[in-house]
């Protein structure tokens, strides 16, 4: 026999002893990673109810910020004043929204388009809108402008200045408002959810 | 070697339990991860309620300086003649220029305090074009879940147009 020759009867030889797998040992193998599945599915289904409850959370801050965005652009007490029509308090608060669904638009540019505002129910979620006026008053310091004018070394110092704390008295009214929007919705799991943004409009001249 | 080791009877088995322990380790890890990563419900929320703060704070500021453009003016001019005192009793040492623990802004999974104040309020002037603008910066700053402090600049830039009232021309 050559060197050739038994090089290649012992590879025929140990292809010829190569072992597989057996059936136990594969059903064995698959249960295993089976078993190692199961947490794993378990966690994604965690996170699938984790992620609806975000959504809904998510989409009521989205509407908020909707609703508070539009309202602030209307013209200052546009939306108070009609409720002021209807009989409420000249002083507030004033309540829109929750069951009854009032809408409000102001237009803009003659005959393109209109500014909108939508409460009460929308879908799943109630919109509330709360308008307060809230009172005025500043610290400041004042200046005198006669003393100013007489000042010839250019001294700050010497123009006279006040202090005039919490000014004026009694408190500005109708030119600051507060706005709150309130969404609600209902989660089968936890109840009843609210979420909340305030903001503040002056009446400022244009 | 590799022939002898697959020879060895059980191995598929062994094989299978490392990839199970791989698989696990994997899904720990992941685990891991998203209970650290802030959720962005609670991150949107932060966001918006301080925007909305700090731009009604701002108009308060707009109103101010509405009310008051003469003081504000010479507080300004006081500034450029290196008084300082006078700019910052009309806008930083204004306590009504602040809101403290505002906690009207609240939902059912977030009840922090919110703090705003009005951090700067400057004059812009572009000769050039015979411009003038008031830049104003507010601050809003409250504490997170995780017992961090969380800071927000808003600024608004608003043109000023100045017209004499003087009898006289």
């Amino acid at each position: 026999m050559t060197r050739k020759n038994s090089r290649n009867i012992f590879i025929f030889h140990r292809i010829d002893t190569w072992s597989g797998f057996t059936l136990t040992e594969i059903v064995l193998s698959i249960a295993v990673l089976a078993f190692a599945f199961i947490p794993i599915i378990g966690g994604m289904g965690t996170s699938l109810k984790a992620t609806t409850k975000d959504e809904r959370i998510v989409q009521g801050i989205h509407l908020a910020q909707t609703t508070l965005n539009a309202a602030l652009q209307f013209p200052f007490d546009e939306i108070a004043s009609w409720s002021r029509s209807k009989g409420s308090a000249a002083n507030g608060p004033w309540t829109f929204g929750g069951t009854v669904q009032p809408q409000f638009s102001y237009p803009t540019t003659p005959g393109v388009g209109s500014l909108a505002l939508r409460l009460g129910v929308q879908g799943d979620y109630t919109t509330v809108l709360t308008i307060y006026d809230e009172p005025v008053q500043f610290n400041l310091m004042v200046y005198s402008p006669a003393s100013r004018a007489i000042d010839t070394k250019n001294d700050p110092t010497t123009w006279n200045w006040t202090s005039l704390e919490n000014y004026p008295t009694p408190a500005l009214r109708g030119v600051y408002q507060k706005f709150v929007v309130t969404v609600f919705w209902s989660d089968k799991q936890s109840g009843q959810k609210f979420y909340s943004l305030v903001s503040y409009k002056a009446k400022l001249v244009e | 070697m590799k022939i002898r080791f697959l020879k060895i009877r059980g191995t598929a088995l062994i094989l299978s339990l490392v990839f199970a322990t791989l698989l696990l380790e994997m899904v720990i890890a992941y685990t891991k991860m998203v209970q650290q990563a802030p959720p962005q419900n609670f991150q949107i929320d932060e966001r918006v309620k301080m925007d909305f703060l700090s731009q009604g704070l701002i108009e308060k500021a707009i109103l101010k300086f509405q009310l008051f453009p003469a003081d504000y003016y010479a507080a300004n001019d006081a500034l450029k003649l290196n008084k300082s005192d006078y700019i910052k009793a009309f806008v930083i040492g204004d306590s009504n220029l602040m809101i403290s623990n505002f906690a009207e802004a609240s939902s059912s999974f977030s009840d922090s305090k919110i703090n705003v104040c009005i951090s700067s309020m400057s004059l812009l002037t572009n000769f050039q074009y015979n411009q003038e603008a008031i830049r104003i910066q507010s601050q809003a700053v409250y504490t997170g879940k995780n017992g961090k402090n969380i800071e927000k600049d808003v600024v608004r830039t608003v043109r000023l147009n100045r017209q004499s009232n003087a009898p006289f021309k």
